[in-house]
Order: structure tokens, then C-alpha cells, then sequence
């Protein structure tokens, strides 16, 4: 492949794999969250339908900051 | 400028939008307007100083006149423009401007040409008009003359910027320097003083004075003081070229207009027409210049001219009429233009002063905001530009003399434009300025200090880069008097200047930072039209009668002219409809400006008048004018006589016309982030602004572009989920500074005493808080080389052994390698010699090389021999790091403890942190408390919620609105958990609270400041151990440690630790004559000889067995050579 530009979903994301407190596994349960989130449905229930039920875990999908997506503009692929 | 609107719609609280919006990370078409009003008074001030400040600085620069070979030659600047940044033509280069990514990364500066038009004339003659290159000034970021100017948001990525940078800084050899914002005295306004230091400036001065700061439209400044002396008359004093002058103020008065005495008189006395003592005192005044044979106005100036013109270096065929007029264009009212305005201005100033000196009127504080206004960036370039220029107009007269001296010139275009090209460039003392902040100046530009005019923008987190561009500084001179009036926080500053977000200690006070909403004016406005709007409005002009006693009346000013006078009555109602007409953009009144109505109140009160202003450089805030229902920009002049409420409660009907927009627009943009900061003690919001400042963060977006020596970064940040909507008002999403930590609050295993706390070595392990320092270093080979030889460049000699494998071809570290001590860091040939040379990583630290930047020179022709190499350190937390939650609450890491170990909760939750609980009492952050519980709330929920002071209150409390929510989620009301120990499992007997508390980790590790010393390096003459961190030293074992050692009786320690383990040394003494120095060595014997033990001999007494050795600090023996330096025996009783 090389040569060609690679191409990147719009949704490139870098989410940690595991809570940082209680070392349950999130990087899964992320794009479910997304989506819930963003059809303004996320209500602590649906959090803990996903899957994780501690705050820690709650903490790290809601706060996750993705300054990839901000990265990704400033071509890191270019020459 | 656009009062309305900014401020209408704020966010109602803040949202998880950085998760939920689709469009979050895709470039929007414009900048967020937020964020580019932070900077605004930089690049606007900036932006008027280079296009209309430039012509009236040129304008104001005197044509300068000169004599050569018996001719008058004249040089006038016409003309002057400011080109933006480019290469020269030429270059290799697709696009021939500079952007500033480039100057960062090259560590250049950005700057643009200065070009002027100079006009010549030989005895008056013109002659033409020649172009000339004076040199380059540095450009600010974003102005008019940036090429980054109105950029939209994708085009400032493509070059290389932040999505929403903001500008408002000039970048000098790479470094982004600011100017900063100082304070000065309020423009064109007459300050009432008492100085008891006046007293010594002669015979018969008093403490009272009127103090005016005179500012022209290109910011050129001159202070002027009238003196109130003992026999009643009145000293007039300027200061020109940092000389004092002193002039009666008759004679000025007389210089400035053909008026009769008895008009002056007239005009002197108004107000107080029965003041015997002051009518007295007015015509002694006038008759002392009668006495000095001077009657009318021409007589005035001849007389002043001669007696001026020494010092003001003028051409000798001036007249001294001129000569004089020279001197009041210069120094006396330079705001106003025509003498007959001065003139009145001055009677003002006069009636002022005898009004204060008669206790008729108080003094004006001039630490208080109402008498200040900011001195802008652009103020400061101006007026240095146009310093700069005229020295450069000197610097061609004294070229042209050198050059006379050696050949014969002629004048003419050609010979001229040559010695144009030996004028004193610009380059060089611009970016002295601003790479230094020292003001090297003949005139001093009115300025207190001369240095600390510029400050480096640290981009260490996006927060302390910004209060760079919000912060009010007092001046140098301040934060050496012993005095703290200055520092104190006034009630007038209400609203401009925040009174939480000043640092504590050394420059508390004196560093003061704008509030979230308050603006610096920087436009100018047409005025033109005013004077004959406010008389129609029914304000008599100067010249004009009054039907009222001038007692009676209030005098008019506007920008520091005398407009006239109003009838007392009648002034509340026109200052009402200036008030209409501003907001209302009726008129031509601009929204900015100021309309100050200081009312008589027949008490010694502030001096009465109508004050208006419209000038740049003044603080504004907006605030809601209730009857008009628009907002308003204040001043603080005006602030202080109006009534504004804070909340809706307060309005009372008919006295309060004002409302503030919200409650915390006290605050600056820094301290309105502080969480619930309604509810901590104050000393802690302060402490937060502070530590905020010197949080690791993600400062930015374009670390490959970067070349700063040291860039902080943390890996993994986190929204907080508590905030206060400011937080989203800003965007501080993209620039996040912490990490949202699960902290019970638990005394715990004794590590967590005295404001130590523990972390969960799990959640260390799995990356919490982990971060790392970009280091960069510039390496350009030409510093390397000794003359002009220009022949090293970067490369390795193939088959070097000092280098296999761990450099590239290119002579470079491979990107990704990592580097420790005494690894090959880069190599470099020498072409004509065929030399190589390899440097070896020379620090302790590890560290991955991040990225290599090559680097040429402007016009991109230069060799392979200019590279920035970016380290990474890796800096994950350990023992000794600093941490501080948004509360001021700091604390050090003092132990990852196992999670095994850790306490935890009936669901198996381990916290992060744990917190010692003796911080709360005595510190009473309630904040922190309620932030734990609303943390905790928010992450049950799935919500993220508004921390915004003076959202909660007694009645509404946020322990209620948050326990609630704690309770519906299944938890305890107050946020608290049972815990079971993590040792023994038994549950722990106390309730312990525990939530979720955002984390900043700070700057300061342990990393950087441990200092270890086994053996190592000393001091040559002492020889004793050397200090300091990057040499390995020790760290100074000084006296009051001594003293300690003493009183304890340890004497063994104290000798191993102050003799053996520094400067023991073995010296030979004679016993006789007691001296260390006159033992020598004998001379060696001849080598057929058997005696192999040389002897040491005492040269005084010539003998060799009185010689003994003893042990004494070598300092010691170095001092004895001192004092026989001095020719002072020391004689050493040695028994």
C-alpha cells in the first residue's frame, strides 16, 4: 500500500482499553456509548446496560477528551 | 466593537458536546469569537499602530533640520508602510510569505520590511522624494500585516496553526514573546496629587499638585505638573528629553494666547470671583512676567525661546518666538492642538489646584483604576517606532559628517540615498525590545521602567497562555516600594480587574489579570461632531456667556479639551442623554465611550466636572442598562457613580439603573473556571489561579511544528465532569489539563500525612496521570566553527566505529531510537579536512527522539547544517510529583500502593487517589466537597454538571441538589461509602467519602530537581565541593546547619561532614616560625646520588627538621596566601 493514502474513517478514535480505576475493559463498550449519547438517551441506566456499572468506568467514557480527531486535521501522513 | 450580543448567548450550562456533536474535531468555517476576544486588545492595538498610528506618527515626527556646507538641509519622513512578512524575491520557495509555524520552527523572527518615503529640501527648496529600507520590525500574529490574518480555521491548520489561534503575539528567534499590558495614568485628565516629596523641589513648594498625562493620537506621551506654591502662585513643570523643567505658569500661560491680563485674569478666577486670597494670588502671578519686561504674547516667547533653545537643539536660524513654540508643541497640553485650548486647559488645571491646596476639593487616589487606563502593545510599538525613527533621521546627519570629513560630498539623490544606506538600522534594537523587554531610549517614552516590557507566552497549558494576554501589570518600579498602598485591592476595580487571580507573595497585587468581560478600548473615535452636540444640548462654550455664576456651573470636558461649561441643574439631564445616545448608536456617540459626571456635593469631595472620554486604552466592561434594555460598556470612571445591581432582587425601582450580565463577572477567564469557588475560602480560589497556571496539560495541537526548549504534555486528559459553563464557553475541551480521579477522602496507611497522598498503583500501571516533556534542541554547525570557514555539515565517516548502527547516513538520530548517557547523538564532517566529529547524549535523563527538523536559512540556500532535534522524556508519575485538585489543594505523590492493599468499596471499587482528611478543616474547600459529590452524581447519571459560582445558596443548597441525585442512583445522601480495609478486609467503622475530583498534575517533579552527591567535581581554589543540580554538586551544608550541629554536641559529624568530606588537606608547617608557606620541597638530588627522600625545608629558617604536617581545610591555606598577598603573616603555634 504504499504510496496510496491510507484512508481514515471519520470516526477514527483512540479510546483507552481499560478503565484506569477498576481495570475493566471499555475500548468496546465506546461506539455503543457514542451512540447513545448522541440520540440524547444516555441516562446513567444506559450506562450501566452497557456493561460497566462503576463510576470509574462511567467516568472514562463520559469525560474521554478526543484530540485525535483535532490531530487527524493537521495531515500526520503528509510529506 | 460590538457591545451587544458577546455576552447573550452563553451556554446554560455546559454539555457532554465534545462527545455528542458530530462535528466536534472538523475545522468550522470561522474561529470562535470567545476566544479571539481574549487577545483583542493586543491585536487591535497592534493593528491601529501600524496602519493610521504609522501616518500620524510621521506626521509628528519634526522635519529635521540641519546644517551642511553652509546650506540648510531639511529631512522630512513622508511616508512610512509596514510591508507583511516575506522572503526576499529570489528565494527558493513555492510561496514567498513567511508564515509563522516557519519562525517557530527555524527559531527566526517574523517580521516585515519598514519602508520610508523621505522627503529632502536644501534651504527650503524640495528636492524629491527618496524610498528607503529602514529595516524589519517584528509583525504580531494575526494582525493586519500577518499572513494569517482572517484566516478561517482550515487554512490555519494547513499552515501549520492551531484551529483557533488567537494572535496577539510577536515571535522573536522562535520565542513567542508578549507585550505586557501596564498601567498608566489616565490620558488627558487632571490628576489632583499630594506628594509630600514635592516639598523638596525648592524653596516655598508644597505637597499639592495637578498631574496631567498628556497623549497625543499617535500615543507619544508627555507628563505635566502645575505646583502649588507657598505665596500662592503656581509652577508649571514638564520634563523633556528626562530633564525636569520648572516655568511659571504666567509665562506659559501669556505664550499661549495674545489675550489681555485682564482676560487672563478673568478667566483664572472663575468660580471663585470673591476669593480675595485667590485673586491676589492670580495677579501677583501675571505681574511677575510683567516684571520681567515681558507684556505681550511675542515678548513671552522671545523671552522663553532664548532661554529654552539650549536645550532643545535647534538649528541656530530658528527664532527663539519659535524656538518657544517649538517647546509648547512638545511639552505643554501635546494632546491638544491649538494654544487657545491648552490655554483653557491649563486654567482648569489652575482652578483645580487652588481648589485642592484650599482643601476645597480631595486628592485623586492614583493607584485606583479610576484615574488609570492600559497601556496596549500597540501604544508601546508606536511609540518606539517613531523613537526609532527620528534617531535614524539623527543617525544619517552624523553619517553624512563622517563622510564629509573623509571625501567631498555633494548633495544629491544619488549620494544621499548611499549615505540613507548607513542610517542605524531598525532591525536590531526592535528585537532587543522584545527579546529582552529592556527599553533603551533617549526619551524613556514617558515610561516609569525600562525594563520588563515583554514576557515570554509559555504555552506550558492553554491557561497560563492566556492569562499572558489578560494580565495588567502595575510597573517595575512598584514591586520595590516599601509601601502597599499600591497592592491593594480597591472597591473601584470592581469588575475590570479580577480579585482572585493575583499571585501571592512577591508580586501579589501588582499582577493583576482583566476580568472575563472587560475589553481594552482600542479605536479611535470622531469627536468632531460632540462639542456642537452638547451644545446644543445646552452647554455653554468657553468663549460664550453664562447666566449662572461659574460657581454654579460645571465645566465640560471632553478628551481633555475644555468644551465649556453647564448649568448645575441642567448637567445630570445631558449626561442622561450622552448615556442614551451611546447605547442607543445615536448620534455619532461611540458605544465606548465614557460619560463621568463627579457632582458638587458642598463638601471637600472629587473635584466637579463633566468628564467625557472617548480615548483608546481605557478599561470597559459591559453591564445591562435596565431602562434601555441594552447592554453597556462602562468605565471605571463612570463605574463609581453609578448604581448596579448584581441580581435581580437588588434593582430597586428609580435608584438603580445597572445590572450586571452575571454574577461572576468579577472574575477573570481563569478564575471563573474554578469550580463552585463560591464555596471555598478565598486564599484557595487564589492558589488554584495560580496552580492552574503550572499544570501539565495539552497545551497544543502542533507539537511537530514546535521547536520550544521544553513542552509538557499529558497523555491521556479528560473533560472534567464538573465545570462551571465559562469552561465551555471557552472551548477548554481542546486544551484539556487533567484527569478525573476517584478520590475517598481517608486517612490511610500514614503515608498521606502533611498533605501527602496516594495513588493506586493499578490505575498508575494502566496510565493515570502519565505524561511527557518534549525537549528540543537547535543545533546550527555554523556556531561551531571558529572563522569563516563554512565547510561542516551533518554526516557520519562510513564505517565509523564510535557510531555503528545508531546513527543515520545523514548523521542524525533514527526517529524513535532512544538515547541515554553517553550515546552517540549526532555527527558532523568537516568537507575540507574530511574530519568527523561525534557528540554523545550528554544528559542523564533517557529520552526517544520525537522528531528532527532540518533547517536552512531565508532564502533556502543554506547547507545541511541547521537541525532542531525533539526529545521525548517519558514522566510518569512517581514518588515526589506534585499534584493539585482545582481547589488549591496540592498535594505529593508519596506512594504507589499495590491495589491489593488499597481500601475498597461494597462494590469493589479501588479509588485512585487517596486524600489525607486533615486537608479539609483548616483549609475549608467545601468546593472540593461538593465537586467530590456533584463528580460522583454526574458520573451515575451519564451527565456532566454546571459548577458555576452563585448557582447555589443557603436556600438552594448544593449539598441538597447533589445528595439528592446521590440518592436516587442508589447512594448515600452525602457521599459517602462503606470501605473495607485493604489489609485486614474488615470493614472500616467510619463512612468514608468518596467521589470523583478532577486531578491537575503539576509541573514540578522530582525528576528535575533531585540532587544526588557521592563524589564529584570541586572547586578549583577552594577545593571544595561545588554546587548546583546539572553538575552534580552538593547542596550547601551552611551555617545555620553548622549551628545546629553545634548545639547538639555533635562534634564528630560536624568534622566529618565540614572537614573530612570537604576540603581536607595535609599541609607541611614549619614549627619554628609557624609558617604554612615557607616549607619547599627540596630540589631533586642529582640521580647518580642514593638519597632518594626529598625533604621539605623551611626557606625562612633554613632548616628541615622543624618541619611537621598538619590537616587543615584547603580554603584555609588559600587564605593565608591571601594574607600574605596582603602582607599579613599567619603564624601557626603548632604544639
Amino acid at each position: 500500500m504504499i504510496g496510496q493514502p491510507i484512508e481514515l474513517a471519520s470516526t477514527a478514535i483512540i479510546i483507552l482499553v481499560r478503565c484506569f480505576t477498576c481495570g475493566t475493559i471499555i475500548c468496546n463498550k465506546w461506539e455503543a456509548c457514542l451512540g447513545l449519547l448522541q440520540a440524547q438517551y444516555i441516562k446513567g441506566a444506559a450506562l450501566d446496560a452497557l456493561g460497566p456499572k462503576c463510576i470509574c468506568s462511567h467516568c472514562m467514557l463520559l469525560a474521554r477528551v478526543h484530540l485525535t480527531e483535532w490531530l487527524l486535521n493537521y495531515a500526520p501522513l503528509e510529506k | 466593537m460590538d457591545p451587544d450580543g458577546r455576552w447573550r448567548n452563553l451556554p446554560s450550562g455546559p454539555t457532554l458536546k465534545h462527545l455528542t456533536d458530530p462535528l466536534y474535531g472538523i475545522p468550522q468555517e470561522q474561529q470562535k469569537p470567545a476566544l479571539q476576544e481574549l487577545t483583542r486588545a493586543h491585536v487591535e492595538s497592534f493593528n491601529y499602530a501600524v496602519r493610521e498610528g504609522l501616518s500620524h506618527a510621521v506626521q509628528a515626527i519634526p522635519p529635521f533640520e540641519f546644517a551642511f556646507k553652509d546650506e540648510r538641509i531639511s529631512l522630512t519622513i513622508v511616508d512610512a508602510v509596514i510591508s507583511p512578512p516575506t522572503v526576499p524575491k529570489g528565494s527558493i520557495c513555492k510561496d514567498l510569505s513567511i508564515y509563522p509555524a516557519e519562525c517557530r520552527g527555524r527559531r527566526s523572527t517574523y517580521r516585515g520590511k519598514l519602508t520610508a518615503d523621505i522627503s529632502w529640501s536644501v534651504n527650503g527648496i524640495p528636492k524629491g522624494i527618496i524610498k528607503q529600507f529602514l529595516g524589519y520590525v517584528p509583525i504580531m500574529v494575526k494582525s493586519k500585516l500577518c499572513n494569517l490574518y482572517s484566516l478561517p480555521p482550515r487554512a490555519l491548520i494547513e499552515h501549520h496553526e492551531e484551529a483557533e489561534e488567537m494572535g496577539g503575539y510577536f515571535i522573536i528567534n522562535g520565542i513567542e514573546k508578549v507585550i505586557r499590558m501596564l498601567i498608566m495614568p489616565r490620558r488627558n485628565f487632571p490628576i489632583a496629587l499630594t506628594r509630600p516629596k514635592w516639598k523638596t523641589r525648592g524653596p516655598g513648594y508644597t505637597q499639592y499638585g495637578v498631574s496631567m498625562h498628556c497623549v497625543r493620537d499617535e500615543h507619544s506621551a508627555v507628563n505635566m505638573n502645575l505646583h502649588y506654591l507657598e505665596n500662592g502662585t503656581v509652577m508649571l513643570n514638564f520634563i523633556y528629553r528626562k530633564e525636569l523643567f520648572f516655568l511659571p505658569l504666567g509665562f506659559a500661560l501669556k505664550a499661549l494666547v495674545s489675550f489681555s491680563d485682564y482676560q487672563i485674569f478673568q478667566e483664572l478666577i472663575k468660580g471663585k470671583e470673591d476669593d480675595s486670597f485667590f485673586r491676589n494670588s492670580v495677579s501677583q502671578m501675571l505681574r511677575i512676567v510683567t516684571e520681567e519686561g515681558c507684556s505681550t504674547q511675542k515678548q513671552v516667547l522671545n523671552y522663553l525661546g532664548e532661554r529654552f533653545r539650549v536645550k532643545l537643539n535647534l538649528p541656530d536660524w530658528y527664532p527663539d518666538a519659535q524656538a518657544a513654540e517649538f517647546l509648547f508643541n512638545q511639552c505643554i497640553c501635546i494632546h491638544l492642538k491649538s494654544n487657545t485650548e491648552k490655554f483653557y486647559v491649563l486654567c482648569l488645571m489652575t482652578r483645580k489646584l487652588f481648589a485642592l491646596a484650599k482643601g476645597e476639593c480631595m486628592e485623586e487616589n492614583p493607584d485606583s483604576l479610576v484615574n488609570q487606563e492600559v497601556l496596549t502593545p500597540g501604544q508601546l510599538f508606536l511609540m518606539f517606532l517613531k523613537e526609532k525613527m527620528e534617531a535614524w533621521l539623527v543617525s544619517i546627519k552624523i553619517a553624512l559628517d563622517k563622510k564629509a570629513q573623509k571625501t567631498d560630498v555633494s548633495i544629491n539623490t544619488d549620494n544621499l540615498m548611499k549615505i540613507f544606506n548607513l542610517g542605524t538600522d531598525l532591525t536590531k534594537p526592535f528585537e532587543y525590545l522584545l527579546a529582552t523587554g529592556n527599553l533603551r531610549s533617549k526619551t524613556g517614552l514617558g515610561f516609569l521602567q525600562d525594563s520588563g516590557l515583554c514576557v515570554v507566552a509559555d504555552k506550558l497549558n492553554f491557561i497560563r497562555y492566556l492569562s499572558h494576554f489578560r494580565c495588567v501589570h502595575r510597573g517595575a518600579d512598584f514591586a520595590k516600594m516599601r509601601t502597599t498602598t499600591v497592592r491593594r485591592l480597591l472597591p473601584e476595580s470592581w469588575g475590570f480587574l479580577c480579585p482572585v487571580h493575583t499571585p501571592d507573595g512577591e508580586p501579589c497585587g501588582l499582577m493583576n489579570h482583566l476580568t472575563a468581560t472587560c475589553e481594552v478600548v482600542t479605536q479611535f473615535a470622531y469627536t468632531a461632531s460632540v462639542p456642537a452636540l452638547l451644545c446644543s444640548l445646552g452647554v455653554t462654550p468657553v468663549d460664550g456667556a453664562l447666566h449662572r455664576p461659574y460657581s454654579e456651573c460645571y465645566p465640560v470636558l471632553l478628551d481633555g479639551v475644555m468644551v465649556g461649561w453647564v448649568d448645575k441643574e441642567l448637567a445630570p439631564s445631558i449626561a442622561d442623554s450622552l448615556r442614551h445616545f451611546k447605547v442607543l448608536r445615536e448620534k455619532r456617540i461611540p458605544p465606548w465611550m465614557e460619560v463621568a459626571l463627579i457632582p458638587m456635593t458642598g463638601k471637600p469631595s472629587l473635584y466637579p466636572g463633566l468628564f467625557l472620554f472617548t480615548t483608546p486604552c481605557r478599561l470597559v466592561r459591559p453591564v445591562q442598562n435596565l431602562e434601555l434594555g441594552r447592554e453597556e460598556l462602562i468605565g471605571t470612571m463612570e463605574q463609581i457613580f453609578m448604581n448596579i445591581a448584581i441580581f435581580e432582587d437588588e434593582v430597586f425601582a428609580g435608584v438603580t439603573t445597572h445590572q450586571e450580565l452575571f454574577p461572576h463577572s468579577l472574575l477573570s477567564v481563569i478564575a471563573n473556571f474554578i469550580p463552585f469557588s463560591d464555596h471555598n475560602q478565598s486564599p484557595r480560589n487564589m492558589y488554584q489561579c495560580q496552580m492552574g497556571k503550572q499544570t501539565m496539560g495539552f497545551p497544543l495541537l502542533t507539537y511537530r511544528d514546535r521547536s520550544d526548549n521544553k513542552l509538557y504534555r499529558l497523555q491521556t486528559p479528560q473533560s472534567p465532569l464538573v465545570r462551571p459553563y465559562m469552561y465551555d464557553y471557552y472551548d477548554m475541551d481542546n486544551y484539556p489539563i487533567g484527569t478525573n480521579a476517584i478520590v475517598a477522602v481517608i486517612s490511610y496507611t500514614g503515608y498521606d500525612m502533611e498533605d501527602a497522598m496516594i495513588v493506586n498503583k493499578a490505575s498508575w500501571e494502566r496510565g493515570f496521570a502519565h505524561g511527557s516533556v518534549y525537549k528540543s534542541e537547535f543545533i546550527d554547525l555554523s556556531e561551531k566553527i571558529k572563522q569563516g570557514d563554512d565547510s561542516l555539515v551533518f554526516g557520519v565517516k562510513p564505517g565509523d566505529p564510535r557510531i555503528v548502527q545508531k546513527l543515520d547516513n545523514d548523521g542524525l538520530p533514527f526517529i524513535g531510537a532512544q538515547l541515554q548517557y553517553g550515546d552517540p547523538y549526532y555527527s558532523y564532517l568537516n568537507l575540507n579536512t574530511g574530519e568527523s566529529f561525534v557528540m554523545y547524549y550528554k544528559s542523564k535523563e533517557n529520552c526517544i527522539v520525537d522528531n528532527i527538523k532540518v533547517c536552512s536559512n531565508d532564502t533556502g540556500s543554506g547547507k545541511f547544517k541547521c537541525i532542531c532535534i525533539t526529545m521525548r522524556v517519558p514522566r510518569n508519575p512517581t514518588i515526589g510529583d506534585k499534584f493539585a485538585s482545582r481547589h488549591g489543594q496540592k498535594g505529593i505523590l508519596s506512594r504507589l500502593w499495590p491495589a491489593e492493599d488499597m481500601p475498597f468499596t461494597e462494590s469493589g471499587m479501588v479509588p485512585d487517589i487517596l486524600f489525607n482528611p486533615h486537608g479539609f478543616p483548616s483549609r475549608m474547600t467545601i468546593g472540593m466537597l461538593i465537586e467530590s459529590m456533584a463528580g460522583k452524581s454526574a458520573a451515575l447519571h451519564g451527565l456532566c454538571h454546571d459548577a458555576t459560582p452563585f448557582i447555589f445558596s443557603e436556600e438552594n443548597s448544593a449539598l441538597e441538589y447533589f445528595g439528592e441525585m446521590l440518592k436516587a442512583a442508589g447512594y448515600n445522601f452525602y457521599g459517602t461509602e462503606r470501605l473495607y480495609s485493604g489489609i485486614s478486609g474488615v470493614e472500616l467503622e467510619a463512612d468514608i467519602f468518596i467521589g470523583v475530583v478532577y486531578y491537575q498534575r503539576l509541573r514540578h517533579m522530582v525528576s528535575d530537581k533531585f540532587q544526588v552527591r557521592t563524589t564529584g567535581a570541586r572547586d578549583k581554589v577552594t577545593n571544595q565541593p561545588i554546587g548546583g543540580r546539572n553538575v552534580q554538586g552538593g547542596i550547601r551544608f551552611g551555617e545555620m546547619e553548622r549551628d545546629a550541629l553545634l548545639a547538639h554536641g555533635t562534634s564528630f559529624l560536624l568534622h566529618d561532614r565540614l572537614f573530612n568530606c570537604s576540603d581536607r588537606s595535609v599541609a607541611h608547617v614549619c614549627v619554628k616560625c609557624g609558617s604554612l608557606l615557607s616549607p619547599l620541597l627540596e630540589k631533586p638530588p642529582p640521580s647518580w646520588s642514593a638519597m632518594r627522600n626529598r625533604k621539605y625545608n623551611c626557606t625562612l629558617c633554613n632548616r628541615t627538621d622543624t618541619i611537621d604536617t598538619v590537616s587543615v581545610p584547603y580554603v584555609f591555606r588559600y587564605f593565608v596566601a591571601e594574607l600574605a598577598a596582603m602582607n599579613i603573616k599567619v603564624k601557626l603555634d603548632v604544639i
